[in-house]
């Protein structure tokens, strides 16, 4: 099984004043291609923390990274924005989507910074849009969706440009169980045809069963 | 990235009415200042640019049109003989105090010239005939001065330096820096009015050369055989004269203050709204950062808003100018506004508003993209 990616005696500590918070705390651990997996925890134990590091969003205090077999643990400021749009698909537990931009053109991002051309990308993003049943929406501002509706927005521009990896923060959570379902189906099938692989912070146990391995944290620490 | 600055600026309508409306006062403020400024030269060069007439000569350190000194008119021959000269021809200008029919004096600016030829002539005539002045004590005075010396008629008499002289026509269009009416007269009457230009006196020799001779060699010739007098090309001649009155009077100065403050409010209000939009956009381009843009597409967003906010306003201020320029004619006022100055003002506008989103810069590097995993 090839690794997609590699992490080894992962840390980091937050410093608040004098205070000093241990987020995430030696943590090791492969994933490979081809694997759905779950990180699992309680609020605060580490997950969200865990999940921007392994998607170069945030620097650890120690350890290291590797992805597809690069080291990127180490890289300077100007490189991890290619980084992240070579091998990332994100989906953030707020969304985060631009207020400004159309459901189409938020899902177009990331492509327009992979320099992909207009047509294409216009073609992509419809298309991605319909498969999370949102052809419906594609003119649509996100203040004019309902929050599942943003979410799977969200899905679709993590989805866009067929990343390597996929890491999603709390995914299903807006959802109800059936679309929950069809969204961990979506990353499932997309994981199998590009030979890719999604990691996915969650507390639905919902969804578990269809779940690879799932990982349980707490305290920062990895639960065995 | 243009695109997604121009969905920002169509979102934030109020932001960027208030942003165009900051632009606008500050662009056609600008406009305002250099149409005045322009049209104020071109009156102080009016009567040298409208006088036909390839080379003007003067007294040595000569500063401008208006206040000249005479020099013997004899010097006429060595500019006649000169290789390339075609025609030459004598102009005074001095100056004369006038008596008003309901009392009191203004003073007046007096060109005389050579009634036969015409150069350095009124070029448009409303009543009379420009050679109308000739042999007598005869003058024409323009429309435009009315509002000084009140109205006046061919037929009527007007004292110029305890000179009786009676008005044969009326010139239009002509105007001075010095915002004294111009009064033309004879070569030959100017040279007996107010005891300045003596007899056998002309304060100006006005030159034409051959087709075929280049100006500039001409000139050359020319100050070689007058070393006692200047020689300028026409457009030499004109340009002293503006930066004359440019620099001496102060109003190029003032007019400059007035640009440059216009300029960095503009910058001021563009770089406040840029700035503002940064800050309330820091979560969103956290987010864009973290999908994997970089800095520099980034930059490019608000670059392109600057941009964006810098075309509209000045396409408004644009119009908003030429529909002004039709008020400024009814007055008195000359108001220049052509390409060139079109183009600088569009450019000055560019460097405004593209100025103004550097400060949001530094902010915009600072942004980390963790920050999508906050709040
Ligand atoms: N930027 C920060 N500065 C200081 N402390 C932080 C910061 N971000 C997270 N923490 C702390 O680190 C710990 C782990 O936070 P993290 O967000 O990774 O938890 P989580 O497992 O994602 O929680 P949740 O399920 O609520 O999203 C928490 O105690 C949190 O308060
Ligand atoms: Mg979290």
């Amino acid at each position: 099984m090839e690794t997609a990616i590699e992490v080894e005696n992962l840390r980091k500590v937050y410093k608040e004043g004098r205070v000093e918070v241990v987020a995430v705390d030696s943590i090791s651990l492969s994933i490979y291609k081809r694997e759905v997996v779950g990180i699992l925890g309680p609020s605060g134990s580490g997950k969200t923390t865990l999940l921007s590091m392994m998607g170069c969003i945030l620097r650890p205090t120690g350890g290291n990274i590797r992805i597809h077999g690069e080291d990127v643990s180490n890289l300077s400021e100007h490189i991890l924005p290619y980084i992240r749009r070579k091998y990332f698909g994100f989906i953030f537990q707020g969304f985060n989507l631009m207020p400004p931009l159309t459901a189409l053109e938020n899902v177009k991002l990331p492509l327009k910074f992979k320099g992909v051309p207009e047509n294409d990308a216009e073609k992509e993003s419809s298309h991605l849009l319909r498969r999370v049943g949102l052809n419906e929406r594609v003119n649509f501002l996100p203040r004019d969706l309902s929050g599942g509706e943003k979410q799977r927005v969200a899905i679709a521009r993590a989805l866009a440009g067929d990343p390597p990896i996929i890491l999603a923060d709390e995914p299903t959570g807006n959802l109800d169980h059936k679309s929950g379902s069809h969204v961990v189906g979506l990353l499932r099938e997309l994981v199998t045809t590009n030979n890719s692989c999604a990691i996915i912070v969650t507390h639905d146990s919902r969804i578990f069963h269809s779940l690879d391995r799932v990982f349980h944290i707490e305290d920062g620490r990895l639960k065995t | 990235m243009f695109s997604i600055a121009l969905r920002i600026i169509l979102y934030d309508k109020v932001r960027t009415l208030i942003t165009l409306i900051g632009v606008v006062f500050a662009v056609a403020l600008i406009f305002a200042q250099i149409g005045i400024y322009l049209g104020l030269m071109e009156t102080a060069s009016l009567i040298i640019d409208r006088t036909p007439g390839d080379i003007w000569i003067t007294s040595k350190n000569n500063r401008n049109f208006d206040f000249s000194m005479p020099f013997p008119e004899l010097k006429i021959n060595r500019v006649l003989t000169a290789e390339g000269v075609k025609n030459a021809e004598k102009l005074i200008v001095t100056w004369g105090v006038i008596k008003q029919p309901q009392g009191g004096t203004e003073q007046v600016e007096i060109v005389g010239y050579n009634p036969d030829t015409g150069i350095g002539g009124p070029w448009e005539m409303k009543a009379g005939d420009v050679r109308d002045v000739k042999s007598g004590n005869y003058i024409i005075v323009d429309a435009s001065s009315m509002k000084r010396l009140g109205m006046l008629e061919k037929g009527d008499h007007r004292e110029i330096m305890s000179r009786r002289l009676k008005v044969v026509g009326i010139s239009q269009s002509v105007k001075s820096f010095t915002t004294a009416p111009i009064v033309f007269t004879s070569y030959k009457t100017a040279q007996h009015i107010g005891g300045y230009v003596g007899e056998g006196e002309t304060v100006f020799i006005i030159a034409n050369v051959f087709d075929g001779y280049p100006v500039k060699d001409v000139v050359e010739r020319l100050r070689e055989a007058l070393p006692g007098l200047d020689v300028y090309s026409k457009d030499e001649f004109s340009k002293k004269t503006r930066l004359y009155w440019t620099i001496e009077t102060g109003v190029g100065f003032s007019f400059l203050i007035t640009i440059l403050i216009s300029f960095f409010i503009g910058m001021l209000i563009v770089g406040q709204m840029i700035y503002n939009s940064t800050v309330e956009y820091l979560k969103e381009f956290g987010t864009l950062k973290a999908i994997g843009a970089a800095n520099i597409d980034i930059y490019k967003i608000i670059f392109s808003e600057a941009l964006i906010n810098a075309i509209l306003g000045y396409v408004i201020s644009l119009m908003l100018t030429l529909a002004s320029v039709k008020v400024y004619k009814t007055t008195e006022m000359v108001f220049t506004i052509n390409t060139e100055v079109a183009a600088l003002v569009f450019l000055i506008t560019l460097v405004m508003c593209v100025f103004s989103a550097f400060i949001s810069v530094r902010k915009i590097r600072r942004i980390d993209p963790a920050l999508v995993f906050r709040g």
